[in-house]
């Protein structure tokens, strides 16, 4: 048996992460985190091989995922943003090309989305 | 005998000159400027309040380059366009805009709106007259707003947001709807008070007291026989109230459901403590709890959000455990210093 897919999950809203990350799980998905911070994502992006990452954009605290995010453009490690009202408009244009899901998610489309980084 | 027609002429001054008071009070109190532009020789004439405005000394010489040299770098490529336009005579003369002003004397950026008309003599703009007004306290106010129905979209948004993730996470195993329904209403009738508890509050934090306070309310109505809060206020930051408030809600409803608040003469100690800016709460609901399995509780969304995502959320940490003395939940998570 091929091993799951392993998918970081980073959103400073936990209730809104774990939803997510329940419906990685029921879609055949491993999860990583979900995290709540930006330096706990990038522990398990150097430690834990995630394949995917799901991003929120605001950390709630006033930063941004950006950071890490440029360490996934780097690192050639195929990701998504998931974002809240108006935060898709404030990220910087080197990630224009980059896919952007607004919360609320619909399942479906979520999860679509995510096997179509993971192809 | 005084001369009739000086008489008349005399009488036509006063009231031009009443007129012309009038006039000038009128715009005074509006705070309107008034301007004239003369676009065959190039010349301006502005009042004091145009003036003023722009920063520049009323003894000064005024030309259409000195009223651009105010106008903010990226407005005057706007302005220059709208003023040529009032001056084509196959236009309709008029001109209506709101640009940026940097003031000269280094006062700050000022929002302004010029209304003006072109009058034409042989087919050629001969005299732009106008009117110039400072807005800028009107535009804040208007940004100021626009904010507000940002911040406004935002928290729909989110909230819609958490209310799904809600219903995702409450499926329940066994399937039973009516079960479900009932505890998603109470859940989302506990969200709904505490986002008005947020909202009287104004943003500030809030007494994790008054929390408890109204989540019992809701639940089991104004019964304080069924429990006691001892210990010092925790003052909750507004993003943290409404987790705080769910987690709550959960000890409540299991409470009532299969706990203490579930058997007859029975209540919950709550206990709060704040050291170094590390706050405690704690949960007891001492006693013998019948035939609930010892250890901590599983399954259910409520306890996944008590052990899981409260202590995530507050970057804190909880134990949750029943044991032969009691159901026990604990969440230490850091607060900073009291603020009411």
């Amino acid at each position: 048996m091929t091993p799951l897919p392993k998918v970081l999950v980073l959103d400073d809203q936990q209730l809104i992460a774990f939803s997510l990350a329940k419906m990685l799980e029921e879609n055949g998905f491993e999860v990583l985190g979900p995290y709540a911070n930006v330096s706990s994502a990038l522990d398990c992006v150097e430690n834990l091989n995630p394949d995917i990452a799901i991003l929120d954009i605001n950390m709630g605290d006033g930063t941004t995922s950006e950071s890490l995010a440029d360490e996934l453009v780097e690192k050639n490690l195929p990701f998504a943003f998931v974002t809240g009202y108006g935060s898709a408009e404030i990220i910087s244009p080197r990630f224009k090309d980059i896919i952007k899901m607004h919360k609320p998610v619909r399942s479906a489309q979520f999860i679509e989305m995510v096997k179509s980084l993971a192809a | 005998m005084p001369d009739v027609k000086t008489t008349t002429q005399s009488k036509s001054k006063r009231i031009l000159d009443d007129q012309v008071h009038r006039l000038s009070a009128a715009l005074e109190a509006a705070n309107v400027g008034v301007f004239e532009f003369y676009p065959q020789t190039g010349i301006a004439n502005w009042d004091l309040r145009v003036g003023k405005i722009w920063g520049i000394p009323d003894d000064e010489e005024i030309t259409y380059e000195t009223v651009i040299s105010g106008v903010h770098p990226e407005d005057v490529a706007l302005h220059d366009d709208m003023t040529a336009k009032a001056l084509d005579p196959d236009g309709n003369g008029v001109m209506d805009l709101y640009f940026r002003v940097i003031p000269r004397n280094g006062e700050p950026m000022r929002w302004v709106r010029t209304v003006a008309t072109c009058s034409f003599e042989d087919n050629t703009a001969v005299l732009l007259l106008g009117t110039v007004r400072d807005v800028t306290e009107k535009r804040k106010l208007e940004e100021h707003n626009q904010l507000l129905i940002n911040e406004l979209q935002h928290r729909v948004k989110n909230t819609l947001a958490t209310v799904l993730s809600v219903i995702r996470l409450s499926k329940p195993e066994d399937n039973n709807i009516e079960n479900y329904i009932t505890s998603l209403e109470d859940r989302l009738l506990s969200m709904s008070n505490t986002h008005s508890l947020v909202n009287r509050n104004e943003g500030k934090s809030i007494d994790i007291k008054s929390i408890i306070e109204k989540e019992f309310l809701a639940y089991v109505g104004p019964k304080k026989e069924l429990y006691s809060i001892k210990g010092p206020s925790l003052f909750i930051r507004p993003p943290y109230v409404q987790v705080i408030s769910m987690a709550i809600h959960e000890l409540i409803t299991n409470a009532c459901k299969h706990g203490a608040l579930s058997m007859p003469d029975r209540n919950v100690t709550i206990t709060t403590s704040l050291k170094d800016g590390i706050a405690t709460f704690m949960w007891a609901e001492k006693g013998d709890l019948g035939n609930l399995p010892q250890g901590q509780p599983k399954g259910g969304f409520g306890s996944f959000l008590l052990s899981k995502i409260v202590s995530a959320e507050v970057q804190g940490h909880t134990t949750y455990a029943i044991t032969p003395a009691g159901l026990f939940y604990k969440l230490v998570f850091p607060l900073e210093e009291a603020r009411k």
